[in-house]
């Protein structure tokens, strides 16, 4: 019986690990997923979905990154890993926090969104929008101002037994580029580089963690273009184009068979959250759009 | 040119969901998404089983109220899209 030193609650799935991640909220459970080091096949047999990086099979998914491991998850339940030689043990990580995890996800039937997640009373709302649009940027804002921070990147949503759109806290740091962190007067030598090339750091976020999940009422999509700090509201087709658009690695999803189940998610959910695109200027000060989030968080 | 009396049914691989009253298809096969207006929801709906093109188009035209012309110029022409995109299957 294979011990595991490090339990996790993080995206809705308990996870029992080998390997530590400071980012992920500790705690027992039942685990559905097992992350261990071990041997790794090189190939998969029947790949249905291949590529340089990365192949697939309704079952079983690997992600070759030489500079850091590779990653086999043998079922949805098993993530096997089997790190390069003289490798960080942070660029190991990473994968498993962002591919690794949204395959899970898509697994285990969440719809993996691209996205920050902030509770506001008594739900949620998410931050969207592509890399460098600014999610974590004003997320931090956000949090300066009180509001608790339930996800950084990847949130995990679904639909609860009286099917409303939930989401399940996630990661508990933001990551941050130098410019972000030091914008709000904070010094980037107080906090962990995430890796030795890239200026982002991992901020930790404090969070009562007693939450299972929380009801989520709306998806906002940053837009950083415009002339006008304002915003938009997207319905029907539109609004699901824009959730797929920001679902996280949608690319995989037909490689790893679960299609049907995706669609049927992403479509119900369309249905039921408020989307809305927020236009930002570049020239917008940033009190100017930490107070302006603010007001459309808290009156949807 | 499609034969009126072409037996049409539903491709299997074909998922479909409604959003806020618009309806939206998914072909698993090719991984596209089809908006579909009411027109063609109306047609998939027909098809719960199979028909024919010409029961299609004599349903149609008494419901919306259509000419010949119509049927012929604007509703045969959306039929074989749907059909060129395999949202419907012809039966041999």
């Amino acid at each position: 019986m294979k011990h595991y030193p490090y339990n996790y609650f993080t995206n809705g799935l308990y996870i029992a690990s080998e390997i530590k991640f400071p980012e992920l909220l500790e705690k027992e459970g039942t685990p559905t997923v097992f992350i261990y080091y071990g041997n790794t096949p090189e190939n998969l047999e029947n790949p249905s979905f291949k590529r340089v990086f990365h192949q697939a099979n309704p079952d079983e998914y690997l992600l070759d990154i030489k500079h850091a491991a590779r990653y086999w998850l043998k079922n949805k339940n098993e993530v096997v890993v089997e790190p390069y030689e003289n490798v960080q043990e942070d660029a190991v990580r990473i994968y498993i926090l962002s591919s690794i995890m949204g395959v899970l996800l898509h697994k285990h039937e969440l719809l993996p969104l691209h996205s920050c997640c902030i509770k506001v009373k008594d739900y949620s709302v998410l931050i969207a929008g592509n890399s460098g649009a600014g999610k974590s940027t004003i997320s931090l804002g956000l949090y300066r101002k009180g509001y608790e921070i339930l996800n950084d990147d990847i949130s995990s949503v679904f639909l609860n037994d009286q099917n409303e759109p939930s989401v399940y806290p996630g990661y508990m740091h933001l990551k941050l580029w130098s410019e972000s962190l030091e914008k709000y007067g904070y010094e980037t030598t107080d906090f962990r580089q995430l890796r030795n090339e890239i200026e982002k750091y991992s901020f930790p976020i404090n969070r009562c963690n007693k939450i299972e999940h929380l009801p989520l009422k709306a998806v906002f999509i940053l837009n950083p273009a415009g002339n006008q700090l304002n915003y938009e509201s997207i319905v029907g087709l539109k609004a699901f184009e824009a959730l797929n658009k920001n679902t996280f690695r949608r690319n995989l999803v037909k490689g790893i068979g679960k299609e049907a189940s995706h669609f049927k998610l992403s479509t119900s959910l369309a249905s039921k959250i408020k989307v809305f695109q927020v236009n930002r200027p570049d020239i917008t000060k940033p009190k100017d759009f930490s107070d302006f989030m603010e007001n459309l968080i808290t009156t949807i | 040119m499609i034969e009126k009396n072409q037996i049409l049914y539903r491709n299997s691989e074909i998922l479909v969901n409604d959003i806020d009253g618009e309806t939206v298809m998914m072909s698993i096969e090719n991984g596209t998404y089809y908006g579909m207006n009411p027109t063609g929801n109306y047609i998939w709906n027909l098809l719960q089983e199979e028909k024919s093109i010409e029961d299609l188009l004599v349903k149609l035209a008494n419901t919306y109220n259509l000419s010949d012309d119509q049927c012929q110029n604007e509703v045969l022409p959306f039929i074989q899209t749907m059909i060129d995109e395999k949202i419907l299957l012809k039966k041999d």
